[in-house]
């Protein structure tokens, strides 16, 4: 496996843990509370904390591990992360056109906010996956 | 699943008549990781024209002893 693909999967397994923390906090929230007195601001930015941590300690992890190969990308890295940010774009702009609805049907900001943060997570998990199914199956 | 390329090629032979050559080794050489020369030998992956002669050039053969393309219209 290169330093790439490992990247990829360090990338995918870092945000499903914590935005599928935030999203589970925030979904219990909404069970208790309407959605326009939930005061998530703070939980979204603190959350970012252990995304940054999670990514740098993976990537440290994959580069001690083979250190000659770190950081390590050719044409056929270049070419797959193309494809898969191809990908992850549609589904990046089918969530902002999702979120364009949520405003003009004026639902309250917490919705816009999370269907847009949904929709970046998704577009990141599908650009990833994609990377992952290119180094497998071949380009 | 249909395989990626139809591009056949002899660079695990060619390897192996250059002093059984590894793959890191023809890989640094011509400046694609390891990987992305397994992808190429297993014909999951056609390289770039440039990556394809600098094959060619480490074994000291032309183009078409390294890489095939069968005949005939698919």
């Amino acid at each position: 496996m290169s330093f790439q693909e490992k990247s990829a999967i360090a990338m995918i397994g870092a945000l499903a843990v914590v935005c599928g923390a935030y999203f589970a906090i925030v979904g219990r929230w909404l069970t208790v509370a309407p959605a326009d007195e939930i005061v998530y601001q703070p939980l979204l930015i603190v959350a970012i904390v252990p995304l940054v941590v999670l990514a740098v300690v993976s990537h440290l992890v994959i580069a001690l591990a083979n250190p000659r190969e770190a950081g390590a990308e050719d044409e056929r890295d270049r070419l797959i992360a193309l494809r898969g940010e191809r990908v992850g774009g549609y589904v990046l702009a089918l969530g902002v056109f999702g979120g364009l609805v949520l405003a003009m049907a004026e639902l309250p900001p917490f919705y816009i906010a999370h269907a847009l943060l949904l929709a970046w997570v998704l577009a990141e998990l599908v650009e990833g996956a994609t990377k992952i199914v290119l180094y497998r199956r071949g380009t | 699943m249909a395989k990626p390329t139809r591009v056949t090629n002899q660079i695990r032979t060619l390897r192996f008549h250059a002093d059984q050559m590894t793959q890191g080794e023809l890989a640094d050489r011509i400046g694609v990781t390891r990987q992305t020369l397994n992808a190429i030998e297993q014909g999951k992956y056609s390289p770039s024209l440039e990556v394809a002669f600098k094959i060619a050039r480490v074994f000291a053969v032309p183009l078409e002893q390294v890489f095939q393309y069968p005949d005939g219209r698919q």
